[in-house]
């Protein structure tokens, strides 16, 4: 912590008291009962998970994202879906969230295209071409991927390297923006995101752009159950 | 706008014609009469009538605007139906004398006016009222009556049931046309820049009139054409439906 | 320090509006956009809930600001209180001095320029740099931005292509493009370099003390996530109850905003992570103005979308610039006047025909043009306008108005004059402004009265 002095206890006395003079009310800490969460839905149910897989992969597209969703069950395939999307773009120099899924997704990358993240100076990190992250949940109904960075390092993953390639389970498609998307109560530090399709700016003229600051080209990978 | 009260045949029905319709064009007020006669509504047009407020509660004097809509209440206050060929008046009626006094009697009678389409659907539930037009013709919604009565539906309605008028879509319908009272004189070029605007879209249709439900627009676009000399007329929703 | 209104120079661009033709083509571009979004969805239902929602908030706003803080500082991160802008540019500068910030990258925020930042932190040898691309433009051209969420709105992409040509030594394009990766590429590496980053705020949960930002290009979550100090700057109205509420903001928001779903990156800072320090600071720079009248109290619940503007005819046509204020348009219209400077009372309420177009899109449901017209009232009421004469001129009328004999000559009076005014080279005040660029009709040879009265 900083040891100079920021914080000042008057503005925050008076501006508190501003607004209770200002709704017309004593000093209480009892909230006045909340409207009901309700369900007022954005999307029409999708029921089962193929419709999910595929609605979310369409509604990537939408965004110009590509969502590819694999068919074989297990880590090894995985792995070789990454694998085979990292020779073919010929990303040299991929670095790698440190989560059980993306390790497992970056297994069949050679060690020569790895960049090392424990003990990566952010010089390093700037020449990554490829991040690899794992996504918590999809969410098919925006063809979002809820990511969940918590060290320094990794969460310039999903912004700094021009590409990126997300990996989730099939098992963690949801199928609206709820509550339980939102994820309530969480006590993690870091940022959780949610991230739709790649990088993209309209400033000028609503012409839009893709790889404004953030990777140009995005890419999730599912992968079956 | 439809309402849950309904009306009896019978019934009188009192006519509101603002000052600058009363004025510049009185047509409009005549053709609602002539319209609402040939429905065999028997029409009425109080006496001591002047103005609802609303140049003053627009332009933010609401002491003299209470005084003119308590006035308006006590002239209209035996009546169950009011009717106006003015959106922006039934607007002011409905809504502004609610705001200026929430329960006051204006308030009251206010919520039993009507802008002249919403009360031939909405009231007496008619589209057709037996009218033709032989013209290509384009409509412009007044603001208040779109928005605030939503009105527009009811327009459509009446003007698609009128015989051998052709209807042609205005570009950027829901634009307002830049009148807004003092506002045409305070910022005049704004307004202007936007009453050029609706005039080049509805010249852009090749309509032979631009109609509307509200005077005060027609006012503005049409004092605008006229400038420009063109052979584009504005006539009020009421005089099309008065024809036959 | 405090920004003032400056009611000569803000009248005199809204009698000569001079917005460049590529204002209006973005703004109904924006339009079509969010109307196609809107489609599909639940439209009126979000609306609805979402005013509720907010109305909750504002009504509980001090517990909930108390909830938030503690929830915040749970988990590391620091709170501080600000009561006007410059006390905010105050204790951000004290941040920035306390960690040794030499530049600070900034991720877009609309307090940033309540705060007047960038010349704060220039002025105290700290280099701000602008990274969303519509502020990085402004702050080359040394604008101001002229739209909440599209701040280079007012620029077209030849008026792009060749201030990077000055400014950035750049050849010259007009591709959109290009110009957006060439000012990707000048920021690349300012992200790593500097020691704090500056983020607004969307929506702060109580619930959880987490911040909400919501952005397309990146650069807030790499100004968040790349410097060891982030700031995230936030108005008091900022605050919700819970991360469910999200559900109805977000999609609304980027509807309302871009016409996307959802925007590419909703960000969650869920407090520093090991080795980083976070702060918020809290302002109210007039907010507690707006929420202590019950007429203006909705203005709060404003989520910065833009919608109003983007639909309002007279922003269209005079440009964000002409507002004099960091909030333009009918956003800006009403809040300006009790958070900035009563002076803008006398004419930012009344530059609108109260068309209603911002109400009917505002994704929140503010009743603009209503809180207009109730600041029309307060200008007249506390004499900030309607002066002596249009005083005398509405008592003329209302006397007029007020007896149908009186009633009866000024119609007659008004005939004449209409009609010598139609003939007459010279036509002064009023009636003059009106038929420079339009005509009036010939008054009808009977007014209705007199066509009732001989009909019976």
């Amino acid at each position: 912590m900083v040891g100079i002095a920021i914080v000042s206890a008057d503005a925050r006395a008076d501006i508190l008291a501003r607004i209770r003079a200002g709704l017309g009310m004593e000093a209480r800490a009892e909230l006045s009962e909340p409207p009901p969460i309700d369900a007022t839905r954005t999307s029409p149910d999708v029921a089962t998970r193929p419709d999910s897989c595929a609605r979310f992969a369409r509604e990537l597209a939408a965004v110009g994202g590509e969502a590819i969703v694999l068919v074989e069950a297990g880590d090894a395939a995985l792995a070789r879906a990454v694998a085979e999307r990292v020779a073919r773009f010929d990303f040299r120099a991929v670095a790698v969230q440190r989560d059980s899924l993306a390790l497992a997704a970056a297994a069949g990358i050679p060690a020569a295209r790895l960049i090392q993240l424990s003990g990566a100076s952010i010089d390093q990190l700037e020449r990554a071409d490829c991040a690899i992250v794992a996504a918590e949940s999809l969410i098919a109904d925006t063809g979002s991927a809820v990511v969940h960075v918590t060290a320094y390092e990794e969460r310039l993953l999903p912004y700094l390297p021009p590409a990126c390639i997300i990996v989730a389970r099939a098992s963690g498609v949801q199928v609206g923006l709820d509550e339980a998307a939102l994820g309530a109560g969480e006590d993690e530090r870091g940022e959780r995101v949610f991230i739709t399709g790649p990088s993209r700016t309209a400033d000028i003229e609503k012409t839009v752009v893709l790889g404004a600051h953030g990777p140009g080209s995005l890419t999730v990978i599912i992968a079956a159950d | 706008m439809t309402d849950v009260r309904t009306y009896r045949r019978g019934e009188p029905v009192a006519l509101f014609v603002p000052c600058f319709v009363d004025v510049f064009n009185p047509e409009a007020a005549r053709a609602v009469v002539s319209v609402l006669e040939r429905l065999a509504v028997r029409v009425e047009y109080p006496s001591e009538q002047t103005c609802c407020g609303q140049p003053a509660y627009n332009a933010g004097h609401f002491a003299p605007a209470e005084e003119l809509a308590d006035r308006f209440a006590r002239v209209f206050q035996d009546y169950a139906w009011i009717v106006t060929p003015s959106g922006s008046c039934a607007a002011m009626a409905r809504a502004g004398f609610a705001h200026l006094s929430p329960s006051s009697p204006a308030a009251s009678v206010g919520a039993r006016v009507y802008d002249f389409a919403s009360f031939l659907t909405g009231v007496l539930g008619v589209a057709d009222v037996g009218a033709r037009f032989a013209h290509r013709v384009t409509f412009h919604e007044g603001c208040h009556a779109l928005r605030e009565l939503g009105a527009l539906d009811a327009s459509l309605r009446l003007l698609g049931a009128v015989r051998d008028l052709t209807l042609v879509d205005l570009p950027l319908a829901d634009e307002c046309c830049g009148f807004g009272g003092s506002f045409s004189v305070s910022f005049d070029a704004l307004s202007t820049s936007m009453g050029e605007a609706k005039c080049d879209h509805a010249l852009s249709t090749g309509a032979e009139f631009l109609v509307s439900g509200d005077p005060s627009c027609l006012l503005h676009v049409g004092g605008m054409l006229r400038k420009r000399s063109s052979a584009l007329k504005t006539l009020h929703l009421a005089e099309v439906l008065a024809a036959t | 320090m405090s920004a003032r209104f400056d009611r000569a120079a803000v009248k005199q661009k809204f009698r000569e509006p001079g917005a460049p033709p590529v204002l209006a083509t973005s703004m109904q571009r924006s339009l079509d956009h969010k109307r196609a979004a809107q489609a599909g969805v639940p439209w009126e239902a979000l609306r609805d809930r979402a005013h509720a929602l907010k109305a909750d908030a504002i009504a509980n706003l001090d517990i909930l600001l108390e909830q938030f803080e503690r929830r915040f500082v749970e988990r590391g991160g620091r709170v501080v209180w600000a009561r006007t802008a410059d006390e905010a540019a105050d204790a951000f500068l004290r941040i920035c001095q306390a960690h040794g910030a030499k530049s600070v990258v900034k991720g877009k925020s609309m307090v940033s320029e309540e705060l007047r930042l960038n010349e704060r932190l220039a002025a105290a040898g700290i280099d701000p740099v602008e990274t969303d691309l519509g502020e990085f433009i402004v702050q080359l051209a040394g604008h101001k931005p002229s739209h909440v969420i599209a701040p280079a709105a007012h620029l077209s992409a030849r008026d792009v292509g060749t201030l990077f040509e000055r400014k950035l030594g750049l050849e010259f394009s007009d591709d959109p493009q290009t110009l957006s990766l060439a000012a990707r590429a000048r920021l690349r590496g300012r992200y790593v370099s500097a020691e704090v980053g500056m983020t607004g705020v969307n929506f702060a949960v109580a619930q959880t003390g987490t911040l909400i930002v919501v952005e397309n290009e990146g650069n807030g979550g790499l100004s968040a996530a790349a410097p060891r100090v982030h700031v995230a700057l936030m108005g008091i109205e900022k605050v919700i109850r819970r991360t469910a509420d999200l559900a109805t903001f977000l999609p609304l928001l980027a509807r309302s905003g871009t016409g996307q779903k959802i925007t590419t990156y909703t960000h969650h800072f869920l407090g520093p992570e090991a080795g980083k320090h976070q702060y918020c600071i809290i302002v109210d720079a007039g907010r507690t103005a707006l929420l202590a009248d019950p007429a203006t109290r909705e203005s709060l619940y404003c989520i910065r979308c833009g919608a109003c503007m983007n639909v309002c005819p007279v922003y269209r046509r005079v440009g964000g610039g002409a507002y004099g204020s960091v909030y333009p348009g009918p956003i800006g219209a009403v809040v300006t006047p009790k958070m900035v400077d009563p002076a803008a009372a006398s004419v930012l309420p009344f530059a609108s025909t109260l068309c209603g177009a911002c109400k009917d899109e505002c994704p929140v449901k503010i009743d603009l043009p209503l809180q207009l017209v109730h600041l029309r009232r307060l200008a007249v009421d506390t004499a900030v306008a309607g002066g002596l004469l249009e005083r005398r001129a509405m008592r003329m009328f209302v006397r007029a108005m007020s007896d149908v004999r009186a009633y009866s000559r000024a119609v007659k009076w008004l005939r004449l004059t209409s009609r010598v005014a139609q003939r007459s080279p010279w036509k002064p005040g009023p009636l003059g402004a009106w038929m420079r660029r339009r005509t009036l009709p010939a008054p009808a040879g009977q007014t209705f009265r007199e066509w009732w009265g001989s009909r019976s």
